[in-house]
């Protein structure tokens, strides 16, 4: 056989291109020839003619054989085969091309500079343009052009040739970006604006703007901020889109990375107006889909723009609207024909193009039907929507096609296909119906529909949607919302585009198609208005939030993230909800309101509505809410299911998922639940879930174990073995010690134990095991090799095994634990710099002197876990406590003082600082004007209507006092000094006016967070004043602020202005806002006071003082725990992993808290810096700083003992160091002196009044960003 | 000096194997073509001949 000859024996030209070498100095065309692909190329052209020569030519030869025509099947079977000859030829043409070029490309690279290359290459050869500019940038960016001109013609000519060679998007490279930051931070935003000008805009690509356009609009963001501008992004948009005028591909392509929110209209205005460039259309492509409301109206205004567009990206949408098939269907033929095939031939647009060739005219159908081929169809595709039209065409997979009807769910076709089927005959059941459509209701696009028919007529008896309802024999859930929600929308406050919006959203959302209606009806429709949806967060949004979490599932969520997705549970998919339930912490009536759409989270999560697909019967009931004996096999699915679930959330939820589920089972009896009963009493939850062992360790290693079969939980045995892990080791994530543990149990005695785990085992731990006697030796072995690791890390050591052994990673993780602020750097990497850093600075690498371990005794905590009765008891008083209409007016009217206060702080010119005040003034004037108004029109009627004279005398005197009134807060001018405006305030508004007190309020509260920023930034960031919901921390938050620092320091009654830090107020002003804010007689009888006190109460109950203590012991380390100290503290500084490992900072020393010290028990518990500089006097002083016990140690002891004993050894330190003052930084938490808010609150308690001390500017002294040595900043030191 | 590997030569058996399936098929096909067409005539001769 001749092509197997050619294979196995090369000729010339092969042998040529095994290996050859080519000379640099050749050209172009010398090297074609030396690589002899000519020849192939010539070769593979003739196999190919000969092929074709092969193909009709002989089947006509046949057909004259015997004396008739050849049939058109053979004839077009053949064809197709001759255009695939062809496309072979034309795939291994541009194979051997693209090579080629890369030769040249390197050949070239080698002799001639990157500039000079792109000069010849335009006007030379061809050349694979990507790999080569990706080499020569790396030159570039060694030695980048530097002046603009420069730049622009380098670039200018890749473009040029790009264009060329492949038609795509010019890349265009990041020295652009490099010069225009330099020229921004040389000559500031407005050149580097000019200078990309300049650039001629078909030089970038979308993606490239999109960098660039993200780095101007937050440059131009920054500036606008810092120029006082604008409060927010919002009002910074109209600054922005006058700054870059002209450049709409920028804006478009960065606003979005850039957190602008442009509305709808900014957008499609900057759409309208963008250029022809690639960059252009492609914004008007990939933003087209991101603006979810854009309506009819908007569509046929782009309509014109858009089809040049999609002509030229993206030609199969052309297909999709008739207003644009139109306009296609005018193109000249050839034209339409290149487009169509271009079409087939992309992956993800062939199946739509197919269904829609029905549409396109014959003449250029049939040229192009040929290569169709007729039984490639997707089961999915949503266009197919005349499936006679393909018959017709001799499309013959009959499957293919009523499947795709079926599954598309054009309910009319169905309808339809139903009907000729004969409903009875087919063999569909009640419940098969009744699920058909469903699923079909759940995947139409009704939002299509809804834009032509409107809401309400789209359940008309002539509509589709209509009939298909009419056709059930009992209405199914979907449609009935539907129609309840047509009927209802008239009743919400919300106007038309709102409401089309709304439902838009929920029926449209291809990724949660029914589900989301579903969901919406069990919230009941009154709920849609206060999730806010249409002016805050798409669910899809929402969606995507969830999707990255559940990405990240083991990152903890921040306390930020989980109110915003709890608001958004409306909208949750079910499925994502279900693997995040446990990150939730929902209160029990969210819980229950979410409860009904659990199951099927369980189901559609892990896979067991496949089985629900089969028991039709029950897939219909269970969406319908009703429960039903399950198969044993579907019972036995959810065992296996359940044992998949986190440990912890299982333990958590079991009760609630029995109830959502709807099958009766005894999850009381299942293997996993008595394990994790055993678990609970081994290791008990703790309070804060963030640091609750089960979560951190427990569900990993069980997720892991699970995965990798090495226990399956619903095996009893199994059960065992990971209770007794945990007995012999800890709740300690590391799996490679619970693989073995699980394989020494398995095996009855040491032969048993299999050999790879035996091998393993002796690898990492560097022991022989044929010398042991029994199973309890390795055991042993494995503690002692635990112990050794610690104890090495404990003595500022650096274990060996970290490096050497995958245990010996384990357990650094484990110790190391995860925080909030992690950076994944290498710990091999760490560990050399530290090394290399010890041998440069031996001195330096060692703790120094005097530094020494010490024990703490503290008082232990013990929290009792209370009964389910208690603990319902207590959710119920806690909920009696915060469900309190008059706590919740003055919570309200704080929360809307600190708001607007918060509104008008300026931070930079005083000037507008003042201006802002006195507008608001003005606003605030006009709200008190009008209550008193209104006041009097209401004295005005009632007076009409008195019979009494006297009384009427009476109430007439009254309204004049109004009026004089008015006028009096009418002449008021206000006043940008605080003290002053409120002084007068008080003067000119009667006593009972609610809005004169709320402007008292306000303003007030702006006085405080200018005086003490601190304090209400402490405020600030524990409150979440988007919610009005009052929760336990917001009531916690404002007592705090209340009792420490209003009561404290603003209104103390002595007035010295030293310690208010505010000019002294009149008796009558304090005495004022003293009743204002509730502190004017005991405070006890202050509401909010009074009812924290009661909250602390329940939330106390089953916490106990004891007198056992807990030996914490505090442990000095320069090395790997100072590095890693971060870390182990859970605190911000874990990003500064590299500088320590450098050995920067000499001056900082980790203490290390540590709990069981020296048993199997032993646990790094947080940690603490204490850093050895000077006051700017230049006396020696000790800054603590970053003293972050973990929080699960702060349960566990008495707080303040703990705190106040640790600054105690501090003080004995530093006398041992002959350091005469001990500092802590005074401020919020989270920022320098504490990551734990218990800390900083001590510290604020105890330490608020002492001065402020300055330290030298420093590195240490600065260390993660903190100005502490700056007396007047917001991190200054306090002695203690 | 520039080292060429064979690349290209892994293109070309690409290319001879794509090609390989197409003769096979074009061959059958052929094959059923003139079968059809034996039969065909096969039927008419048994036709003429009763």
């Amino acid at each position: 056989m001749p092509h197997d000859s050619i294979r196995h024996r090369p000729n010339n030209a092969e042998r040529k291109l095994q290996s050859v070498e080519v000379p640099l100095e050749m050209d172009a065309d010398k090297i074609e020839k030396t690589l002899g692909t000519q020849e192939l190329q010539e070769k593979a052209e003739t196999a190919v003619s000969e092929f074709v020569q092969n193909g009709i030519p002989q089947a006509e030869k046949i057909a004259a054989e015997f004396g008739v025509e050849v049939d058109e099947q053979t004839r077009v079977e053949l064809e197709r085969l001759n255009i695939q000859a062809k496309q072979a030829e034309d795939f291994f043409k541009s194979s051997i091309k693209n090579r080629l070029l890369d030769v040249r490309a390197k050949v070239l690279n080698k002799v001639l500079p990157g500039t000079r290359i792109a000069e010849l290459a335009t006007h030379t050869a061809e050349f694979p343009f990507r790999q080569k500019l990706e080499r020569t940038l790396n030159e570039y960016k060694k030695s980048p052009p530097e002046n603009l001109e420069d730049i622009i013609n380098t670039y200018s000519n890749y473009s040029n040739l790009h264009n060329r060679v492949s038609q795509a998007n010019v890349e265009f490279p990041d020295v652009l970006e490099s010069y225009l930051r330099e020229v921004k931070e040389k000559h500031g935003l407005d050149k580097a604006i000019q200078d990309y000008k300049k650039v001629p805009p078909e030089l970038f690509s979308y993606d490239r703007n999109t960098t660039l356009g993200y780095w101007f609009v937050q440059e131009a963001c920054n500036e606008i901020n810092d120029k006082g501008l604008a409060r927010n992004r919002e009002d910074a948009i109209p600054f922005i889109l006058e700054k870059f005028k002209g450049m709409n591909e920028l804006v478009l392509s960065g606003y979005r990375a850039a957190d602008l929110p442009l509305k709808k209209e900014d957008i499609l205005k900057l759409l309208m107006e963008s250029s022809d460039t690639p960059a252009g259309k492609w914004g008007i492509l990939k933003n087209i889909e991101n603006i979810s409301s854009l309506g009819q109206r908007d569509y046929d205004q782009l309509s014109d723009k858009l089809f040049d567009v999609y002509l030229d990206l993206d030609p199969t949408r052309l297909l999709l609207s008739e207003k644009h098939l139109q306009s296609f269907n005018e193109l000249p033929e050839d034209v339409r024909t290149e487009k169509i095939t271009k079409m087939l031939s992309n992956n993800s647009h062939r199946f739509a193009t197919q269904l829609r060739l029905i549409d396109i005219p014959d003449s250029v159908r049939d040229k192009i039907w040929p290569i169709v081929d007729k039984n490639d169809f997707s089961f999915k595709n949503q266009f197919l929507k005349n499936a006679d039209a393909f018959r017709e065409l001799g499309v013959s997979n009959e499957d293919a096609i009523n499947t795709t009807v079926e599954r598309n769910a054009r309910v009319g076709e169905l309808l339809e296909f139903l009907q000729q089927k004969d409903i009875a005959n087919y063999g569909f059941s009640e419940a098969d119906k009744k699920y058909a459509y469903e699923k079909m209701i759940a995947s139409m696009k009704p939002d299509q529909l809804l834009r032509i028919q409107g809401m309400r007529k789209c359940f008309d008896d002539e509509q589709i949607a209509g009939v298909a309802y009419k056709v059930l024999s009992s209405p199914i859930p979907e449609p009935r919302y539907l129609v309840a929600l047509a009927s209802n929308l008239d009743s919400i406050q919300l106007n038309s585009f709102q409401k089309k919006d709304l439902i838009q959203k929920m029926l449209s959302d291809p990724n949660s198609q029914g589900h989301l209606v579903h969901s919406l009806e069990k919230f009941g429709l009154s709920q849609v208005e206060n999730y806010h949806i249409i002016d805050t967060v798409a669910p899809e949004q929402a969606f995507s939030e969830l999707q990255k979490l559940t990405a990240l599932q083991g990152e903890v969520i921040t306390g930020e993230q989980k109110k915003l997705l709890r608001n958004k549970l409306a909208f949750q998919l079910p499925q994502s909800f279900l693997s995040n339930f446990a990150d939730f912490n929902l209160t029990e009536e969210e819980e229950k309101a979410i409860a009904p759409i659990l199951y099927e989270g369980i189901f559609v999560n892990l896979g067991v509505d496949r089985s629900f697909q089969v028991d039709m019967l029950a897939a219909t009931r269970a969406k319908t809410g009703e429960r039903i004996p399950f198969t044993p096999e579907t019972q036995h699915r959810f065992e296996n299911l359940f044992a998949q679930a986190k440990p912890s959330a299982f333990r958590k939820y079991a009760s609630k998922l029995n109830e959502a589920i709807p099958v009766e089972m005894d999850l009381d009896n299942l293997p996993i639940n008595k394990t994790y009963g055993q678990l609970e009493k081994l290791q008990a939850r703790s309070a804060n879930e963030d640091h609750d062992p089960w979560k951190t360790d427990l569900d990993p290693l069980v997720n892991k174990a699970i995965e990798n079969k090495i226990l399956n939980l619903n095996q009893p045995k199994d059960g065992e073995i990971l209770v007794d892990f945990v007995k012999e080791y800890g709740m300690n994530n590391v799996p490679t010690i619970l693989e073995w543990h699980a394989a020494l149990e398995r095996s009855k005695t040491l032969a048993d134990l299999p050999q790879e785990i035996k091998k393993q085992i002796e690898k990492e731990l560097k022991i022989e095991i044929g010398s042991f006697e029994n199973k309890g030796q390795i055991t042993k072995e494995i503690k002692k090799f635990k112990g050794r690791i610690q104890e090495t890390l404990l003595n500022d050591e650096i274990p060996e095994e970290f490096l050497t052994t995958e245990v010996g990673k384990e357990i650094f993780g484990m110790l190391k634990g995860n925080t909030h602020w992690e950076k994944n750097d290498s710990l091999a990497d760490m560990i050399y710099k530290w090394r290399s850093f010890s041998r440069r600075k031996p001195e330096l690498a060692k703790v120094p002197e005097n530094y020494q371990e010490v024990s703490m005794s503290i008082p232990a905590l013990i929290r009792r876990s209370l009964n389910e009765n208690e603990e319902e008891l207590a959710q119920k008083k806690e909920n009696e406590v915060l469900d309190n209409p008059h706590l919740i007016g003055i919570i309200q009217s704080l929360d809307s003082a600190f708001k607007g206060a918060d509104q008008i702080q300026s931070t930079e010119s005083e000037e507008e600082d003042k201006e802002k005040f006195l507008k608001r003034w003005s606003e605030l004037k006009k709200d008190i004007i009008e209550e008193l108004t209104q006041e009097r029109h209401s004295l005005d009627l009632r007076i009409q209507n008195e019979p009494k004279e006297q009384a009427r005398i009476g109430m007439s005197k009254r309204v004049e006092k109004i009026a004089e009134d008015i006028q009096k807060v009418e002449n008021f001018e206000g006043s940008a000094n605080l003290n002053e405006m409120m002084e007068g305030l008080i003067k000119v508004v009667p006593k009972k006016s609610k809005n004169g007190e709320a402007a008292l309020r306000q303003i007030s509260m702006k006085q405080m967070m200018e005086i003490d920023p601190a304090a209400a930034a402490g405020l600030k960031e524990n409150i979440d004043f988007t919610s009005d919901r009052l929760t336990p921390e917001k009531l916690t938050a404002w007592n705090t602020y209340l009792v420490d620092y209003i009561n404290e320091h603003y209104l103390n009654s002595e007035q010295v202005e030293e310690h208010t830090k505010h000019p002294a107020f009149s008796a009558e002003l304090l005495n004022e806002l003293k009743s204002l804010y509730g502190l004017n007689e005991d405070l006890k009888k202050n509401l909010v006071i009074q009812l924290r006190d009661k909250l602390q109460s329940v939330r106390n109950q089953g916490v106990e003082a004891t007198t056992k203590t807990i030996d914490v012991s505090l442990v000095p380390n320069k090395g790997l725990l100072r590095i890693y100290g971060g870390d182990i503290g859970d605190a911000c500084y874990s990003s500064q992993h590299k500088e320590l490992a450098e050995g920067d900072y000499p001056g900082i020393t980790a203490f290390t808290f540590v709990t069981g010290r020296g048993t199997v028990n032993e646990r790094l518990r947080g940690s603490l810096l204490a850093i050895e500089t000077e006051t700017s006097k230049g006396e020696n002083v000790l800054l603590v700083r970053a003293n972050n016990p973990q929080e699960n140690l702060l349960g566990q002891v008495d707080n303040d003992e703990l705190i106040k004993q640790t600054l105690e050894q501090m003080k004995k330190l530093a006398e041992r160091r002959g350091i005469e003052k001990v500092v802590v930084p005074l401020d919020p938490a989270s920022a320098s002196c504490s990551n734990r808010k218990n800390v900083a609150s001590y510290y604020r308690t105890k330490f608020s009044d002492a001065e402020r001390i300055a330290l030298e500017d420093m590195p240490e002294t600065n260390f993660n960003g903190y100005d502490v040595w700056n007396p007047h900043g917001s991190h200054g030191v306090v002695e203690i | 000096m520039v080292t060429k590997p064979n690349q290209n030569l892994a293109a070309w058996n690409i290319f001879q194997g794509n090609m390989r399936i197409l003769k096979k098929k074009q061959k059958q096909i052929l094959k059923d073509f003139r079968d059809r067409l034996t039969a065909q005539q096969v039927e008419q001769l048994k036709g003429k001949l009763s």
